[in-house]
Parts: structure tokens; C-alpha cells; sequence
């Protein structure tokens, strides 16, 4: 893994636990990332994070996290004009051309769809949140995220509940591609419940696994698949 | 085959390793008790086709030996168990288990810059390279190779490995290497130096081929750096009989070890040799 030093321009808390930090990368890479790509993100001297790009434009990069330990808390505190190194985007990239597609996502899990929604157009799809207010502040910096429903723990935003109670009502046909991000419980969950349904694929897009990042520490096994190096792509099936 | 440390600890890792075309899966190096490793940043890409790594011996412990053990043996090539340890009873403990489990033979990993116990301590001090080789050799049937790293005293070591039993050496193992972020001034792997391996060794690995292979008539396994088959066939006219291969799988992919054993095949009849083993240590009979 090698890293592009990136120099933050902004690191906004959007909500609760939920920030959106935008760096510039000292150093052009020479692929830009692509949907459902990831980076090892390092915070210098505290830790390596493996996070979905949620956008990317010419030597920006842009990154949605929740604060859920020492390493994303740090990165929490960065501000701008910080460094931060950023690695070449890792993974394969997937863009599904000409399907009806439909984004599933769980709270941070929307991440990788903020990307895929610069690429794939007619999207639809579902984002559980448990407070809608999330939600509601991620579309102001997302205008395009309006496409999805959004189900809410809290019912201040579009539908009331989880996203698991709504999986079996979203429409769906055998030429239908399904993408899932999220916590494990709910991707498993969503998988499950997808199985008993007719469609066409149904995809998980997992990288929260990725240590080395390079296809050497084998941390990152699903079934026989490197998540760093096959990944983040993977069947729904690996997680039934 | 494969040099020590890229997977080789769970049994899907074996069923990815034998998808490779090696004429040997090595395992990562178990030792007795679990070890987590080293907090990310573990691996950096640095410069040259080249890795830093501190992964720090991350393995499940001698109980995933058996389980990968098993399941690399399916692919009818021999599995080599990489074997590590903070103490003499630790590496004999270990090689026992490896044994007992059905491992063609077990590599003493006496070189590793990684941890703090053991490793390159023991791989530098010609006197406990002979005593941890001694004890393990005189308790295993298997085959006793013995990995060291680059030491001012590598050809006592490696002659000591020999009177103490091992039936081959590896030579060399990672070179003990630091990487700094020039913005943030941090060390970037966590451990802040880690092991170097990759084109950047690749002539350390060649001389120490050929200097233990000019004074300690032992069959040696050349690892350090072999990107192409080229470098491959270096470390064969420098004296090994046989190479590993780690960096170049990340960076190249697992399709590079077909790729350097074709070349190989080329390369040997174009000089007109009839096997690699005839070219072993050529470059010293010029």
C-alpha cells in the first residue's frame, strides 16, 4: 500500500457521529477511483482506515464516516490544511450499465452509493437511518441522494422503521441488480431476506475488513475472496 | 514457492495459495500462543517494487496449523510450516505440532525483524542458531530448513544451522527498514520500522546466497527480491537450488509465479543446461 499525501480542505460533521472530510491529494493518482472503490485512509501515527470514497473529482477526494473508534475519532479532529495520507483506490470497480439497480444502505453504509450516484442513473433505492435528521443533512450536501427512500428508527424522515422491515416491499425483478452496504447485522439480514425474493443479482459491498490492504495479511477472507484485492464486490450469498 | 508471511495461516488462504502453480505452499510463520500483530498501517509499498511489512507475526497459534496443514495438502504439494518462538521449547513445541499435523518439513523463521523476542536475535548469534536447530532437529523427523536473516555473522550462523541438523537454508529473510511521512513527520507503519522486502533487497539476497553457498556446502532456498525470472536465476548461479517468491505476488499478482518458472524453463535451455539443480552455484565455477 502506498500512500498519497492529502491535505484536508474540510471535515464537517453532518450529523450526531457522522462527518464528510474533503482532502486534496498532494500527488494525482494514476487511476481515479471509481464506485464501489475504497481507500486505506491513515491518520499519521494513529491509524489506518478502510473507507469508501463518497466522492471524487480531480485530486479531491471526499470520504463519509462514523465515529466509531480511536482512528475515526481522530480523524474527526483533523481540520484544514492537516495531512492525511490517502492510498491509490483499491478493489475492483463496478458499474452496472443499462439494469435497474437498487441501493441498499445502512446509516455509514450510503458511502460508496454517494459515488455511485455520480455514475448510475434511474438509481432507487432504500437508506436506513436512525435518526432522520441524518438524512436530512446529508442531501443538502448530496442533492442527488433525494432519489432514495429513506426509512428512519426515529419517523421524522420518509418512512417509519427499519430498512429490513421494507426489503420485501421494494419492487424488484429477475433483471434487477441489488447493491447492500452496511453493518453486518443488516446485511445479513438483507441478504436473507432477499434470498425468498426474485432478483436478478444481489451484491455486498464490504471493505470494513481490509487491514493490509495489499493481499498479503488475509485478514480480509470472505469465503475464498481478499476483500482488498477481489472485493469490495462480493455475493450476497458470503453473508447468508 | 511462496516466501513466508504472504497468507498461510487459515485453510481458505491454502485453497487460494495452490491456485498459484507452487511447487511448495510455505505457511506463515504459527507460533505457540496467538498472536494479533501489529496495529494498521502494517504493510507500505515503498519505492522499487518493494514492501516495508510489520505484521507482525499475526497467526492463530499452533492450533491453525493443523487445519491449514490439512487443507494445503489436498493440492498434493508439499507444505512447508513456518515456525516461530520466544524460546528453544517454543520452536520445538511448534515443529512437533507441524509434524504431528502431516507437514513436509518446517522453516525455522530465526530472521524476522518483526517481533522483539526471538527472530533476528536468534538468527544473529551463531551459538543459539545452533542450539534452537539442535533441539528441534534431534525431536522431528521432517526436514529442518532454517530461514536467516542478513547478519555480519551469516555464514557462522548458516554453518551452525548445518551442524545442528537443518537439511537447507533459506536465505535471506526482510531487512529491518523505516518509512517516514515527509508532511507529518510520522513513521507510517505503526510499529514504526518493519521488515523490507522486494526488488530493494534483491542484491543482499544474491550476496548472501553466494557467500553461505562459497563456505557451507548446504542446500539453499534463495528469497529476496525475485520480481522476474531473472532475479530467480541469479539467486540459482549464486547457489540456491530453489526460490521463494512474496513482494512480486502483491505487486504483480499470483499469475508472476507461472511467469517466473516459464521464464526459468527458457532460460535453461537457452544456456544449454539440462535443470535448474545443474546450474546451482554456477557462478562460481566461472
Amino acid at each position: 500500500m502506498s500512500y498519497v499525501p492529502a491535505e484536508v480542505l474540510s471535515n464537517d460533521n453532518v450529523y450526531g457521529k457522522y462527518f464528510f472530510i474533503t482532502a486534496r491529494v498532494l500527488r494525482s493518482y494514476r487511476r481515479p477511483p471509481l464506485p464501489p472503490q475504497f481507500a486505506m485512509v491513515w491518520v499519521p501515527g494513529v491509524d489506518l482506515l478502510p473507507l469508501s470514497y463518497a466522492s471524487a473529482s480531480e485530486r479531491v477526494v471526499g470520504f463519509f464516516y462514523k465515529v466509531v473508534g480511536e482512528g475515526t475519532k481522530a480523524l474527526s479532529t483533523r481540520s484544514k490544511g492537516d495531512v492525511i495520507g490517502v492510498s491509490e483506490p483499491l478493489g475492483r470497480w463496478y458499474i452496472p450499465q443499462g439494469r435497474d439497480v437498487v441501493f441498499l444502505a445502512g446509516g455509514a453504509g450510503i458511502a460508496p452509493f454517494l459515488l455511485y450516484l455520480e455514475y448510475v442513473g434511474n438509481s432507487r433505492g432504500l437508506w436506513g437511518v436512525r435518526q432522520g435528521e441524518l438524512a436530512t443533512r446529508l442531501m443538502e450536501l448530496f442533492p442527488k441522494l433525494k432519489s432514495l427512500l429513506v426509512a428512519s428508527e426515529d419517523c421524522t424522515h420518509g418512512l417509519c422503521g427499519k430498512l429490513t422491515d421494507y426489503v420485501s416491499r421494494i419492487s424488484v425483478g429477475k433483471d434487477t441488480e441489488v447493491l447492500i452496504s452496511g453493518p453486518i447485522d443488516m446485511v445479513r439480514e438483507v441478504c436473507r431476506r432477499l434470498r425468498n425474493i426474485k432478483v436478478g443479482r444481489a451484491y455486498v459491498i464490504a471493505e470494513s475488513m481490509v487491514k493490509c490492504g495489499v493481499g498479503a495479511c488475509g485478514s480480509c477472507l470472505i469465503g475464498n475472496l481478499l476483500l482488498c484485492r477481489d472485493g469490495p464486490i462480493v455475493g450476497c450469498d458470503h453473508f447468508e | 514457492m511462496n516466501a513466508s508471511g504472504i497468507l498461510g495461516y487459515l485453510p481458505e488462504h491454502a485453497d487460494i495459495m495452490a491456485s498459484w502453480g507452487l511447487s511448495a505452499v510455505v505457511s506463515k510463520t504459527f507460533t505457540k500462543e496467538p498472536r494479533a500483530g501489529h496495529s494498521p498501517p502494517i504493510v507500505v509499498k515503498v519505492r522499487c517494487y518493494s514492501l516495508l511489512n510489520s505484521v507482525g507475526l499475526a497467526n492463530p497459534g499452533i492450533s491453525g496449523i493443523g487445519p491449514f496443514v490439512e487443507r494445503a495438502r489436498r493440492y498434493g504439494v508439499p507444505v512447508v510450516v513456518s515456525v516461530g518462538g520466544k524460546s528453544c521449547s517454543e520452536y520445538v513445541e511448534v515443529a512437533e505440532v507441524a509434524e504431528r499435523c502431516g507437514a513436509s518439513a518446517v522453516e525455522l523463521n530465526l530472521g524476522c525483524p518483526n517481533v522483539e523476542q526471538g527472530g533476528l536475535e536468534v538468527g544473529r548469534d551463531p551459538v543459539q542458531v545452533l542450539k534452537v536447530v539442535k533441539d528441534v532437529s534431534s525431536v522431528v523427523k521432517i526436514p529442518v530448513i532454517v530461514k536467516l536473516g542478513i547478519s555480519d555473522r551469516l555464514v557462522d550462523s548458516a554453518a551452525k544451522a548445518m551442524e545442528g541438523g537443518a537439511k537447507a537454508l533459506t536465505l535471506i529473510n526482510t531487512v529491518r527498514g523505516t518509512s517516514i511521512d515527509v508532511y507529518s513527520f510520522k513513521p507510517i507503519l505503526s510499529n514504526i520500522s518493519g521488515g523490507l522486502s522486494g526488488a530493494s533487497i534483491h542484491p543482499i539476497a544474491v550476496w548472501a546466497v553466494y557467500s553461505v553457498f562459497k563456505e557451507v556446502p548446504a542446500d539453499i532456498i534463495g528469497v529476496g527480491g525475485v520480481i522476474t525470472w531473472r532475479d530467480a536465476a541469479e539467486l540459482i548461479l549464486a547457489g540456491a537450488k530453489a526460490v521463494q517468491v512474496g513482494t512480486a505476488i502483491v505487486y504483480r499478482g499470483p499469475k508472476v509465479v507461472k511467469s517466473i518458472v516459464k521464464g526459468l524453463r527458457l532460460w535453461v535451455r537457452k544456456v544449454g543446461a539440462k535443470s535448474v539443480t545443474e546450474l546451482s552455484g554456477a557462478a562460481h565455477r566461472v
